[in-house]
């Protein structure tokens, strides 16, 4: 190998001790040259700041804290998609009480119970419950007993979240 | 390796001070990567804490074909990544101009007894990396603070070896050539 002035990679390569047979022709060089040297230097310099950690630190009982929750905490990424889908279910579940209701008292029954803004929001839910009924006997299937499903479900799973809710609680705040 | 399984079986049984050993040993690892990566103060603490659930919610997955801290450095980044993805974060943004530095941490930090001085330098390195980009902050922390080789680093960030060779060079060049323009060479 031929030598000018060292790259910078090999520099660094010197450094970390990876230079192989020509560390004696690199290290010869950058002994005997100045600007070779020098720039050494401040990748020494460099690499010795680099090896402090001095900034990283974690609270001195972080390894206690975690270990003593880990079996009732969940990450925080669990416990952000546990509250959206508690959302789903804070959304759908009057959505379908509703549609529910229009659907076995009908929506006339109704209308003379309530105002302007009322029936105009009823007149919707009634004419997607009515599509929904349409587009679900076309497969021969009741919507009753559809919707009568789809609410157990949603009641037994809205159960089950609840209780995982009362059970994890929010995620192990840290001091 | 026999110590390693042991340990597992004890930390899945439940027993706390095995696991409170375990995380004791690679906190160190974790919080490398995770405070070079996440900006947010709170947020590194919590993305540590995670780490080590989903590490003890996966343990028994862990079927030792890999080193341990790979696997644990593994979980690491990529819950860093989920979490800068979400925030998202550009992974290849070199946050600093070419040939700048971040000098208004120096400006803030200028005292003039020799520790100040130490404490300055390393506060503007430390800026320093945290502006570099991405990919490169935890492979200059897991080679220079953690020791690891080039194929470690690469199994932990899905990396060639060649690659994480290179933006390490990379990474150090850009460092040096931004602290020169900060300091004296006799300074650093």
């Amino acid at each position: 190998m031929t030598v000018k002035h060292a790259t910078e990679e090999q520099i660094q390569a010197y450094l970390d001790g990876l230079v192989g047979p020509d560390y004696a022709l690199l290290s010869g060089h950058i002994e005997s040259c100045e600007q070779c040297r020098e720039t050494m230097l401040q990748y020494h310099a460099l690499y010795g700041e680099l090896s402090d950690d001095g900034d990283i630190h974690l609270p001195a009982d972080f390894a206690r804290t975690v270990a003593a929750g880990v079996g009732s905490t969940e990450t925080t990424a669990e416990t952000e998609e546990r509250w959206s889908l508690n959302l789903v279910f804070t959304v759908l579940l009057p959505l379908l009480m509703a549609a529910v209701t229009v659907y076995f008292l009908g929506a006339e029954s109704l209308y003379a119970k309530v105002g302007g803004f009322g029936q105009s929001m009823l007149g919707h839910v009634d004419e997607m419950a009515t599509d929904t009924a349409a587009f679900l006997r076309q497969f021969g299937l009741r919507p009753d007993l559809v919707l009568f499903a789809v609410l157990v479900l949603l009641v037994v799973s809205g159960l089950e979240r609840l209780l995982r809710t009362l059970r994890h609680g929010k995620a192990m705040p840290m001091a | 390796m026999a110590d390693s399984h042991l340990e597992i079986e004890r930390i899945l049984a439940g027993d706390q001070k095995a696991f409170e050993a375990f995380i004791q040993r690679y906190q160190r690892l974790v919080s490398h990567i995770v405070f070079r990566m996440i900006a947010n103060d709170e947020d590194r603490r919590d993305i540590c804490q995670d780490v080590f659930i989903k590490i003890h919610q996966n343990l028994d997955g862990f079927r030792h074909e890999s080193k341990m801290s790979t696997w644990i450095g593994r979980v690491a980044y990529n819950r860093c990544l989920n979490y800068l993805e979400k925030k998202k974060v550009p992974l290849y943004e070199d946050l600093c101009d070419e040939g700048e530095t971040v000098d208004s941490v120096a400006a803030e930090l200028q005292q003039p007894d020799e520790y100040a001085e130490y404490q300055e330098r390393s506060a503007v390195l430390r800026r320093e990396i945290d502006a570099l980009p991405l990919p490169y902050r935890p492979i200059v922390t897991l080679y220079h603070l953690d020791e690891m080789t080039y194929q470690e680093i690469g199994d932990i960030m899905k990396l060639p070896e060649g690659t994480v060779k290179n933006y390490l060079f990379r990474a150090r060049k850009l460092l040096k050539k931004r602290l020169t323009a900060k300091y004296q060479p006799e300074e650093l």
